[in-house]
């Protein structure tokens, strides 16, 4: 004799069966989802992976890949009308990205008088200022010439590898740093003279 | 190169990349500053927010000028004697600023205390007789919809305090405010014996002043997903 089976089903099987619909509707849900912001998602895919031909933001152009890891540093030297200084720069670099290099600027006083002068800095293109990194150089500085004197000022820097990441300064080939002179005038001189007037002494007569 | 030369780089390099980072920050800097000039202020905080008028009639506010190192002062054309001078005094760096490349990231503003005489063609005047440099200089005054003494209240909000005397002079401090690109009051140089190289040093570390690499433009993850959707 047949035994029919239950037409309600248990409530662990009901708890099942809810649980299944769950899920099928998280899934139903999902590639829902994904279909309607396919697009958008696979073009963000190609951009990360570089796959299906789309360039990845670091090259901009296919002609920036060899550029991407060297650049020209160009150099640029002014003093201010008062001053009767010759302030020479060094020959323009190509360094790769990250390489650390040393230049030396050099001044020489024209003048008949010692003259104190500090010298501020600038790297143009503006946008490539943030990559450019100085680890010594003589800006901010008060620098003493005496009459007839040269003296040579050391630069060392680097240019931030991550510039080639950045898509607005990643087509930079050629970065500036210009160096501006300004006469400190004569009461900072009496002063400087007054606080250093012993090691001037001691380093002897100029050049 | 010379072995001796070479020893001598690489000594160099040894011994300045311990200090690269302090070596020209600007807080080394304001350090220094406070030491070697007696009449600069450091202040550090939000400068005061203003929307006034320009000599074009066009509305200049504070945050139109993000991006760019402003020297801001406070005078007024019948000033009989300390305005001049300060005019010229700005006028003196302007020409040392705009002989360098900052020439294109630094402005010059200056506010008249007295709207109701200084209009924009008095100023324009003013600023030609003192030698102002109309590339990188604005003369601000009030807006015609707002209160005579507005500029008065914005120089009392840069510290600013002012004595009507009886004969209509308004006696005020000489104070030159320098605000960093992001709109922060950075510093104040007091009165006219400041050392002007040092107010050039000061706004150049300013203008060469970077908080982190690719800052200007970075787009994360998210920002590029919710801009293509």
């Amino acid at each position: 004799m047949a035994v029919t089976s239950a037409v309600h089903p248990t409530i662990p099987t009901r708890r099942r069966n809810l649980v299944v619909v769950m899920a099928l509707l998280v899934i139903l849900g999902a590639m829902s989802t994904l279909v309607a912001f396919s697009v958008p998602l696979y073009r963000l895919f190609c951009q990360v992976t570089g796959y299906g031909g789309t360039t990845q933001v670091a090259a901009s152009t296919a002609e920036a890949v060899p550029q991407a890891s060297f650049v020209e540093v160009r150099f640029d030297t002014n003093v201010a009308p008062d001053m009767p200084w010759a302030f020479t720069p060094p020959e323009a670099v190509d360094i790769r990205l990250g390489e650390e290099q040393l230049v030396m600027f050099k001044a020489i006083n024209r003048g008949e008088e010692p003259v104190l002068g500090t010298a501020t800095f600038n790297v143009t293109p503006f946008k490539a200022g943030e990559y450019f990194n100085k680890i010594e150089c003589f800006c901010f500085t008060e620098q003493l010439l005496m009459p007839g004197e040269s003296k040579e000022f050391p630069v060392i820097f680097f240019v931030d590898p991550a510039i080639a990441d950045d898509p607005n300064a990643s087509d930079v080939s050629t970065i500036t740093l210009s160096y501006t002179f300004f006469n400190k005038g004569e009461a900072a001189l009496n002063s400087y003279l007054r606080d250093h007037g012993a090691d001037i002494v001691s380093q002897g007569e100029p050049e | 190169m010379q072995p001796l030369s070479a020893l001598g780089i690489a000594a160099l390099l040894l011994a300045t990349s311990v200090s690269q980072v302090a070596a020209h920050s600007l807080e080394h800097l304001e350090t220094e500053m406070l030491n070697q000039e007696a009449y600069f202020q450091p202040v550090g905080k939000d400068a005061p927010d203003f929307a006034l008028e320009n000599a074009e009639g066009q509305t200049v506010g504070l945050g139109d000028l993000k991006g760019t190192v402003l020297v801001l002062h406070f005078i007024y054309n019948s000033c009989p004697d300390v305005c001049p001078l300060h005019a010229d005094r700005i006028a003196e760096i302007q020409a040392m600023i705009n002989q360098t490349p900052m020439r294109e990231q630094v402005r010059f503003l200056t506010v008249t205390t007295d709207p109701a005489r200084d209009t924009p063609e008095v100023m324009s005047e003013f600023g030609s007789a003192h030698g102002l440099d109309r590339a990188n200089w604005t003369f601000l005054t009030t807006r015609r919809d707002q209160p005579e003494d507005a500029t008065r209240q914005l120089a009392e909000s840069f510290g600013h305090q002012f004595m009507q005397t009886e004969d209509g002079y308004q006696a005020h401090g000489v104070v030159t405010h320098i605000i960093d690109r992001d709109g922060r009051w950075r510093a104040n140089f007091h009165g006219l014996d400041f050392d002007p190289t040092n107010l050039v040093v000061f706004v150049n570390a300013l203008v060469n002043d970077v908080h982190e690499p690719g800052s200007h433009d970075g787009l994360g993850f998210w920002d590029q997903l919710e801009a293509w959707f």
